[in-house]
């Protein structure tokens, strides 16, 4: 007797479930992952740059392309930068005014829903490629001369490095879409390769501040402009 | 109390003999072996032997601050380490020697490296082959290493 007044209840459950189920209209799906073009400009790094302890124009252009009927494809993301830089600040003891300038190009994809009509997040990789010269100058205490300084210039050199990225995307209406990017490079070929009697690179255009390391990081933010649906 | 700072001083000796060895690694100058050239003048004596005595009212190098010479009109020897100083901002340095009668130039070049040492410690610049750069008012000059001779 409870044995089948168990199982009426158990079949009533399920039925009553199923039933439910089929009553509550179909969810209606989010906005579909925008296609869009995306450019503009990365705004932390020209404002830091005169700002911070080293100025000097830097610009860098952004470019992201997201196909509208791929949704599960990663979005094409570049970058297109040029930096001129002169550090304020005393390097190595004795040498000052150290100057950088260069040119960068970066290219990569990203991950994740690329849905900018609300906040989201991204993640991915690139590929990061520096060509820039750097010199500074070494200041000498030479006694009957006075402080004498000799400038040191290196040749021409590339650097490149590969470089994982987060995005937060935060739309801000009106097409304009702000993105907080956070970045961690590790940089593979140095040509030429600074001898062991010359100063490191203190500073490479696109990955920022480094020394003898490889492996250089930062924050920075970007105001896109969508184009396109 | 007391205990706490024997062992503190305990903790803190090891790290602190490092960074002592370490500050120890810069070179204490910048030019540890002097940029300086030695300079000698001599006369030929008719016994055949030198005359190194030569007095000269002002002796200057250009660029520099100043008289080489002291109040005796002399060169004076002692001037760092014994030498004429270099300058490490160009490759040559020219020096005038003004003396009652005339005035003579001497222009010593030479090739300067620049070495890196550390974050820490910079970088320094060694100076060698110090050469003789034409023209010189001098009759005879002789460079050897970074002495160099001048016959009057």
């Amino acid at each position: 007797m409870l044995y089948r007044s168990l199982c009426k209840l158990c079949l009533l459950l399920v039925t009553q479930s199923v039933l439910s189920q089929e009553a509550v209209p179909l969810k209606t799906r989010s906005t579909p992952p925008a296609g869009a073009w995306l450019v503009g400009i990365d705004v932390s790094r020209a404002l830091l740059n005169s700002a911070a302890n080293y100025g000097g124009p830097h610009l860098e252009g952004i470019f992201k392309y997201k196909n509208p009927n791929r949704a599960r494809q990663p979005a094409f993301t570049a970058a297109l930068g040029y930096s001129k830089t002169r550090h304020k600040d005393t390097l190595y003891r004795n040498m000052v005014n150290y100057r950088v300038e260069g040119w960068y190009v970066k290219g990569g994809l990203e991950f994740g829903k690329l849905n900018l009509d609300q906040f989201t997040a991204t993640f991915g990789a690139q590929v990061v490629a520096s060509s820039f010269t750097d010199l500074g100058d070494f200041f000498f205490q030479n006694g009957y001369f006075g402080t004498e300084t000799i400038v040191f210039r290196r040749a021409k050199s590339l650097r490149m490095g590969v470089e994982g990225i987060s995005n937060l995307y935060f739309p801000l209406g009106s097409g304009f879409v702000l993105n907080l990017q956070a970045r961690l490079s590790y940089i593979f070929l140095t040509n030429p390769a600074p001898a062991a009697s010359q100063p490191p690179m203190r500073y490479t255009p696109g990955f920022g501040l480094t020394g003898r390391g490889d492996i250089s990081g930062g924050i920075s933010l970007q105001l896109l402009y969508r184009f396109g649906k | 109390m007391k205990n706490f700072l024997t062992e503190t001083a305990r903790k803190l000796a090891p790290p602190l003999v490092v960074l002592l060895l370490l500050a120890g690694c810069c070179p204490r100058k910048d030019y540890p072996y002097g940029y300086t050239a030695y300079i000698r003048f001599v006369k030929p004596l008719p016994a055949a032997s030198l005359d190194t005595a030569v007095s000269f009212k002002r002796v200057y190098a250009i660029g520099g601050r100043g008289d080489l010479i002291d109040s005796s009109g002399r060169i004076p020897r002692s001037y760092a380490s014994g030498g004429y100083p270099l300058s490490v901002a160009n490759d040559k340095t020219t020096y005038i020697f003004e003396s009652a009668n005339q005035t003579d130039t001497l222009t010593v070049g030479y090739r300067r490296t620049l070495e890196y040492i550390s974050r820490e410690c910079g970088a320094r610049v060694y100076i060698g082959n110090l050469r003789l750069i034409q023209p010189t008012t001098f009759k005879k000059v002789t460079v050897s290493g970074n002495a160099i001779q001048i016959t009057l």
